[in-house]
């Protein structure tokens, strides 16, 4: 699927790129430098985070080329700021794709009523700054399929007359244009076909954002706004665990859930059952019996990014 | 035709169960499972009566539907189709209150008549098979000689939990979308067993088709900025309709 | 000049510290209107600092960008300034391709053009980034640097690299005068060349930063690398033009006629083309108007009642129009005055048109059919203005020491002050 696994980096066997260990070096040198800076200035400092983690947070390397132990630390990091900032505990873990696993979704266009339920489940289950939402529910109307013609802000009682309801989120694309756009490799699709950002290697350039098509991707314009009470605790590193300011976020079908087997948000607070989502490399799964067996569309298929996110209609 | 199909869903939203066999209702298979009572015809619409009206239901919309007990054991579905793959069903909370029928009819004697319902019987408010030609009536699907369960049309009684092999004796389609994943909702995992709501879950039997409902809050507008003015709906600034009017519009 | 050179001067080598420490005190030495001039920028970049400093501390949220439109006023200035860094080429090739000795006398002050123009264009983009503190992300082998994949880490190596050249060819030229001596033809020349294609480049890249965004319809044209080239040699030649006349009038470095004549040809056959891809533009997407075409309509007609920018980019091709009619009728292009406003309205109109009149429209509708308009705030303007501020200074700064030297006032100790080199050469 993609040739930029991470799965090296658990492999012990593996030699290090002789780069790889130049940089190390480097960074260790520096790093311990920061410790013992750190040491002696372990009292909150630098915006209510420690020397040391401030250290530690500059100097964090890229998820990729981690090893078990340095994402052990970094995780283990990650809950401190958590607790620091928000006062809340949190759980961030970095369970891996499973093997044999390609997500895909489905959403069935003439069961969606507009609720924006979805929407709302997503923005508590991820974390997200409340004023950014991943799903984007566009009101249609009869006889277009115009996305300029849709209503965004739509408001009131749904479904209104003559009009349909378009979900839109990320599309988790085969062929992603903003992986390609990123300039420091901050993003990239995972084994199970998610694109998923990291948050501490992201510089904020927002090329991927200009490069997406489908207005999947979020800016951090400030510090999230984030009510500590609302924090989601189950956090994954590539999903929900809360962001710094000045990164790009985006949907990515809830890895923190969906890798140990359960439903997104979304498509858990679906009151119609609208959405199916499933392993695409699993015959049996339920989207593919959708995929096989019903008149589908993707959004702007013709720029060859080959969403793994269809439309259906019911016969 | 259309005017009198409006007339018998007025009908029936005072509560009347639908007997009268002099109506003819639309024929070609209208599929009411999915039908909108507000939004399907200019008629409906002028009326908005009709869907506010119904007996009032004890629950917000939409409709009465079975509460999904998740604690219970889930259930294997009876096979609707040769090559239905396995999947499991979650089970109904009990309704405790109207059954078994026993509870009451133990003293009350039970008229099997088709008529207009009374209490406490009228808060069904059957809205559902006007393509029955009125036929429907509540021993349609429910069991008049057993604890007030289900039975198909062949006579084979049936508990709630099985109300899908009931429904799908008529919506084929839509039973075999819910069997092979098209069609309802699944819950838990994505993988491994499939379990999945009872049609029950989602559509009030009595009612099957949904009622709309407020939206929740749409896009919220970035931090530090304000909410520019097309995000407020059209009604509310009174601005022209910024949509191409449709074709078939135009074409008038 | 070179048989006024003896042999053994141009092997002298070269005093660092004294020609920094001259340079310098070139830099510090100057009348009460170079001081005014000097402390106005050094306020511009004070002030700028100030609303950076507080975009560091608060995030982006201090801008009026939005997830809708995600590039606004820096990356407009960025597009505008990396065209006027490449017009330097227009200045090298003349001089060292066609050999015109009277354009040699002032490439260097294109170079120096050229050289204040990278870094602003770099900071554009560095005060636009979220996460400056990263930007060792994209340093190769300790960051991560996804390189070709990324049109953005290729403007990375083409803006370096071209700050790079223009720094290693301007300091040689300045150093061998600086010394009294001619330089090496075959020392620079391979720079020379180099640079000539890279400058091409610099603009060709980030027109392609922006046509490969499939996505966005208003970019995703072909023609985008010759139109940003086409409007770049209108504007960097007319900022010349000015540039070079305001030289003349304060300092003693003579600037010949013919090259401002020969700059003022260029931006004229530039603003014909600019003004005819335009038009070919205009044509294609309003021909059969597409849905992809939302954006021209929003930019030059509004869409939906939304018009910010449809009086801005009509202002600009009127200026340009008339740049143009100028520049083409020779009598009105040889008055002075006429030609100088031309420059004015040429340098005004294209900042406009590739700038907000490019960028902002890529975004508007959104990819989703969402408007959203943007214009820029205070914060925006002010930390620009800090950033022209900058380049602006290191223009004054390297042209301050630069002009003794070019004009033989200012030499390496023991060596003669030489007759005016400009006029020599």
């Amino acid at each position: 699927m993609s040739d930029k696994s991470n799965d090296q980096r658990r492999d012990p066997g593996a030699d290090p790129q002789p780069t790889d260990l130049a940089r190390r070096r480097f960074l260790q040198r520096l790093g311990v430098t920061a410790l013992a800076a750190g040491a002696t200035a372990s009292a909150p400092a630098w915006g209510g985070s420690t020397l040391g983690d401030a250290f530690a947070d500059f100097f964090q390397d890229h998820y990729q080329r981690m090893d078990a132990d340095e994402v052990k630390e970094t995780l283990a990091r990650i809950e401190r700021k958590a607790k620091r900032r928000y006062g809340v505990d949190i759980d961030c873990k970095d369970t891996p794709a499973i093997p044999g696993v390609v997500f895909g979704y489905a959403i069935n266009i003439s069961k969606c009523r507009g609720y924006r339920d979805c929407v709302h489940a997503c923005v508590e289950e991820n974390n997200l700054s409340r004023d950014t939402q991943y799903i984007r529910v566009v009101e249609m109307h009869h006889g277009s399929l115009n996305l300029h013609e849709g209503d965004h802000y739509y408001q009131g009682t749904v479904p209104e007359p003559g009009k349909y309801y378009l979900p839109m989120q990320c599309m988790q694309c085969d062929n992603p244009p903003c992986v390609k756009a990123c300039p420091v490799e901050a993003t990239w699709m995972e084994q199970d076909g998610v694109v998923v950002v990291d948050y501490d290697w992201c510089i904020g350039c927002r090329y991927c954002m200009a490069a997406c098509p489908y207005q999947a991707r979020h800016f951090n314009w400030g510090d999230p706004d984030l009510p500590p009470g609302e924090i989601n605790p189950d956090t994954h590193f590539l999903g929900n665990r809360p962001r710094p300011k000045g990164v790009v976020e985006k949907c990515h079908f809830c890895l923190q859930r969906t890798r140990e087997g359960r439903m997104p948000a979304c498509q858990e607070a679906c009151p119609t059952g609208a959405r199916i989502f499933g392993n695409l490399l699993d015959p049996n799964s339920e989207i593919r019996y959708v995929l096989e067996n019903r008149a589908v569309f993707r959004l702007k298929e013709e720029l060859g990014t080959e969403p793994k996110f269809w439309y259906f209609r019911d016969v | 035709m259309k005017l009198k199909f409006a007339a018998i869903s007025i009908h029936l939203a005072l509560g009347v169960c639908l007997v009268s066999s002099g109506v003819q209702a639309q024929e070609g298979g209208l599929d009411l499972s999915g039908w909108d009572w507000s939004a399907t015809s200019d008629e409906a619409a002028a009326e908005p009566a009709a869907p506010a009206e119904p007996a009032k239901p004890k629950k917000p919309r939409p409709g009465e539907t079975a509460i999904p007990d998740f604690e219970a054991e889930p259930q294997a579905a009876i096979a609707l189709f040769p090559d239905m793959p396995n999947l499991k069903v979650i089970p109904s909370q009990k309704d405790e209150e109207m059954l078994p029928c026993g509870n009451c009819h133990q003293w009350a004697e039970s008229d099997p008549t088709p008529r207009l319902l009374k209490e406490p019987h009228n808060n069904f408010a059957l809205q559902h098979g006007l393509h029955g030609k009125g036929q429907f009536w509540c021993f349609t699907c429910h069991d008049l000689e057993g604890d007030g369960g289900l039975r198909t049309l062949e006579g084979e009684t049936l508990g709630f939990d099985q109300a899908y092999v009931l429904c799908s004796q008529c919506h084929v389609q839509e039973g075999r979308d819910w069997a092979f994943g098209a069609h309802g909702k699944r819950i838990g995992s994505w993988r491994g067993e499939r379990q999945v709501l009872n049609c029950t879950a989602c559509h009030y039997q009595h009612r099957p088709g949904w009622l709309p409902r407020k939206a929740l809050a749409g896009p919220a507008m970035r931090m530090g900025l304000e909410r520019p003015e097309h995000w407020v709906p059209l009604e509310q600034r009174g601005g022209r309709d910024p949509l191409p009017t449709p074709i078939w519009e135009r074409a008038r | 000049m070179s048989e006024a050179m003896p042999e053994q001067q141009t092997r002298a080598p070269l005093p660092f510290g004294r020609f920094l420490l001259d340079g310098l005190r070139q830099m510090l030495r100057g009348n009460a209107a170079y001081w005014a001039w000097v402390t106005l920028l050094l306020a511009l970049i004070g002030i700028g600092g100030w609303y950076y400093y507080l975009q560091l501390s608060q995030g982006l949220v201090t801008t009026n960008m939005t997830n809708q439109v995600s590039w606004g006023f820096y990356i407009a200035n960025f597009t505008f300034l990396v065209g006027v860094a490449a017009a330097a080429v227009m200045l090298a090739i003349p001089a060292y391709i066609f050999h015109r000795d009277d354009i040699k006398t002032v490439v260097l002050m294109g170079d120096t053009m050229a050289i204040s123009a990278v870094i602003m264009a770099i900071l554009f983009v560095v005060v636009d980034l979220g996460r400056p503190d990263r930007i060792w992300h994209l340093l190769p082998g300790i960051g991560r640097f996804n390189f070709p994949e990324s049109m953005l880490a290729w403007d990375v190596v083409v803006l370096n690299g071209y700050l790079l050249l223009n720094l290693v060819i301007s300091f040689y030229i300045i150093s061998c005068h600086y010394r009294g001596c001619e330089p090496k033809l075959r020392f620079y020349f391979p720079f020379v060349v180099v640079a000539i294609f890279w400058a091409i480049s610099i603009h060709t890249v980030t027109a392609f930063l922006f046509s490969a965004n499939h996505g966005r319809e208003y970019w995703h044209h072909a023609i985008l690398a010759p139109r940003f080239i086409a409007s770049a040699f209108c504007s960097g030649p007319a900022l010349m033009i000015l540039g070079l006349q305001i030289i003349r009038r304060i300092s003693n470095y003579p600037i010949p006629w013919s090259v401002i004549n020969h700059l003022a040809i260029v931006m004229t056959v530039s603003l014909q083309i600019t003004l005819f891809f335009v038009a070919a533009e205009l044509f294609t997407e309003f021909y059969n108007e597409s849905e992809g075409a939302m954006s021209g309509h929003y930019l030059f007609l509004g869409l939906n009642g939304h018009d910010a920018l449809v009086p801005w980019i009509w202002s600009a091709l009127a200026m340009l129009g008339v740049a143009t009619l100028i520049g083409t009728i020779h009598p009105l292009r040889r008055k002075v005055m006429l030609l100088n406003i031309a420059c004015v309205l040429t340098v005004i109109g294209v900042w406009i048109e590739k700038g907000m009149g490019f960028v902002i429209p890529g975004f508007v509708p959104s990819t989703i059919g969402e408007i959203h308009e943007y214009a820029p705030n205070l914060h925006e303007v002010m930390v620009s203005l800090g950033i022209w501020g900058i380049g602006l200074l290191i223009f004054t700064l390297m042209a301050k020491a630069a002009i003794p030297i070019e004009c033989g006032e200012l030499r390496a100790p023991g060596v003669k002050a030489g007759k005016n080199i400009c006029a020599t050469d």
